[in-house]
């Protein structure tokens, strides 16, 4: 398959880019891997040139980049300067929560905005559409932050029915009872994921849906008398998803990027509050294996859509 | 209700509000007062005091200053940068346009907010690093919004027969080319400061942004976020600002985009 090849072709240009970029950029942080060692006075020059043969600084950039390849294919930042412990270690171990998170999220989003945005777009011009078109403002003008802090204070310190922060609550739980805790843990910081991204999702599926209803087969199906059930099922729907499908592998950047300020809010320990206290304590090694690793999720991300698109219409395959 | 005329009502009025509020509103953003500690609004104090017996009000002005000129510096940076590589693209095609696509690409292979929390590691953080950085993470929308535009503009017959005419390449872009982008510009631009205002107030919140004694709205409402409890008015006015600017800023756009009749931006 010529697409796929071309595909797979692109995501390698993609990948070596990207660790080109990271390696750059951990070269030219500020706080070497020697600082600290330089700075003491007790280092003989020796002790220094043998600390970098010991880390390959005494090789040429070009022997160190690819050195840095290879540790990359292998997924191996090294060492966290805070912790020292091993980044990928560190990284795999917040990534599940994360990545649940967002994809509940996802789902949530893709469901509600298809019923939202076609239901707005059949009943254009009436008043549920101007409801959802405002709804969507406030969706994409409202600060996560700021909701999150809104709904703390309603439903947590007000109401008391959400936990303020945390995972899983003081007393051990076990079995499904631990899981239906952390749910409840998860109520709000997913809400308010599904709330800032729900607005642009169902008026992108709005617009969508008023180009396809505009089409002649809409029109055809129509004067053949078919039910409005089956014309959206059969005309509607299958048109509508290559682009929301499309759309949604390139929101996941932008959707792992906000779990940044949720995870820091809420206090939950995924990648994103560790990606935010790596930058706080500038501690490179983990702020690039987090960078890289994103990366190549969302690469993934898009290549499974493109992959869903083929498989959906196989007209795709030829351009 | 005319929702754009409010829009800009509204804009103007917290912009006026931010920038000449201090004439009007005599207390100091950077007064301790101990007597005053959490003070709940009153007359007194209209949005209450903070933790430092600060008066919000006077806060929230100070603080707008500095939300409103990021929002509109990096803004205008980064819709230019994404004006020139867009157009660029758009009108060169070929290799160039290629080669733009993969920038593009790639730039968004990354959340824009990790790259954004991984380039201020680097350096600290002021007003005008803050600026430079929003700026380019955030040009890829209306880079990839002029690009579209161009190819549809190239398409049209009068560019060609310029191109035939010999007229040069410069006049013709920046005469017959740069004013049809014009709309699509504005309306990525209002877009783009609301954008930068919220990555701002992001930013300041996490305590990477601005950093003391200069404020903007993002680190109130920060300051805030540990005595939610106790005193709600800290993070509530701070961030109400926040809202309703971009809310407003948003709406213009929309209606722009609606007047031009161009595809959503979002």
């Amino acid at each position: 398959m010529p697409v796929l090849l071309k595909k797979a072709l692109y995501l390698v240009v993609m990948l070596l880019l990207i660790s080109f970029i990271s390696f750059l950029a951990i070269n030219a942080a500020p706080n070497s891997f020697l600082a600290a060692g330089e700075l003491n006075p007790n280092m003989t020059p020796e002790a220094i040139e043998k600390l970098k043969a010991v880390y390959g600084l005494d090789k040429s950039m070009f022997e160190q980049y690819i050195h840095w390849l290879i540790n990359l294919l292998q997924l191996n930042f090294g060492v966290s300067f805070v912790s020292g412990a091993d980044v990928t270690d560190e990284i795999l171990k917040r990534l599940p929560i994360t990545l649940s998170m967002n994809i509940t999220a996802m789902v949530a989003v893709f469901m509600l905005s298809i019923y939202l945005g076609i239901k707005a777009a059949l009943h254009s011009g009436k008043s549920f559409d101007y409801a959802l078109r405002q709804l969507s403002l406030i969706s994409f003008s409202m600060p996560s932050f700021y909701l999150s802090l809104l709904l703390m204070l309603i439903f947590s310190v007000t109401l008391n029915w959400f936990p303020i922060a945390g995972l899983h609550s003081i007393e051990p739980k076990t079995g499904f009872s631990y899981y239906l805790d952390m749910a409840w843990h998860l109520v709000l910081p997913v809400g308010v994921m599904i709330f800032v991204s729900i607005g642009s999702m169902s008026i992108y599926i709005r617009s969508l849906t008023l180009e396809i209803l505009k089409s002649d087969y809409i029109f055809f199906a129509k004067a053949r008398g078919l039910s409005e059930k089956i014309i959206l099922r059969r005309y509607i729907i299958p048109n509508l998803l290559p682009p929301v499908i499309t759309l949604l592998g390139l929101s996941l950047p932008g959707l792992i990027g906000g779990s940044v300020i949720l995870e820091a809010i809420f206090g939950i320990e995924g990648m994103g509050q560790l990606f935010y206290l790596s930058a706080l304590s500038r501690d490179y090694p983990v702020i690039m294996g987090i960078l890289t690793i994103t990366a190549l999720l969302t690469l993934l991300g898009n290549m499974s859509a493109d992959l869903i698109l083929i498989k959906l219409n196989p007209y795709a395959k030829r351009s | 209700m005319n929702l754009p005329r409010f829009s800009i009502f509204l804009l103007v009025a917290i912009t006026v509000f931010s920038f000449f509020g201090s004439v009007f509103y005599s207390q100091s953003p950077y007064l301790l007062d101990k007597d005053s500690i959490l003070l709940a609004p009153s007359f007194s104090h209209l949005f209450g005091t903070d933790r430092l017996g600060r008066d919000i009000l006077a806060r929230v002005i100070e603080g707008g200053k500095v939300s409103i000129s990021i929002g509109i510096g990096s803004a205008l940076i980064g819709s230019f940068i994404g004006l020139v590589l867009g157009s660029t693209a758009g009108y060169f095609r070929g290799k160039i346009d290629k080669a733009f696509v993969v920038l593009v690409d790639l730039f968004l292979t990354f959340p824009t907010f990790f790259l954004l929390l991984a380039l201020v590691s680097y350096v600290n953080a002021s007003v005008f690093v803050l600026i430079f950085i929003i700026s380019i993470t955030g040009w890829m929308t209306t880079a990839r919004l002029i690009r579209s535009e161009s190819f549809s503009i190239t398409q049209q017959p009068f560019i060609k027969i310029l191109d035939i005419a010999k007229v040069k390449k410069s006049k013709i872009l920046l005469k017959y080319y740069a004013p049809l982008l014009a709309p699509i510009f504005f309306v990525s631009f209002t877009f783009g400061v609301g954008g930068a205002i919220l990555a701002e107030s992001g930013l300041s919140f996490l305590g990477l942004g601005i950093v003391a004694p200069q404020m903007s709205w993002g680190t109130i409402l920060s300051s805030g976020k540990e005595v939610i409890d106790i005193a709600w008015w800290v993070s509530f006015f701070p961030g109400l600002m926040i809202f309703l600017i971009t809310l407003s800023l948003m709406n213009i756009s929309n209606y722009l985009q609606q007047q031009t009749n161009k595809k959503e931006i979002y």
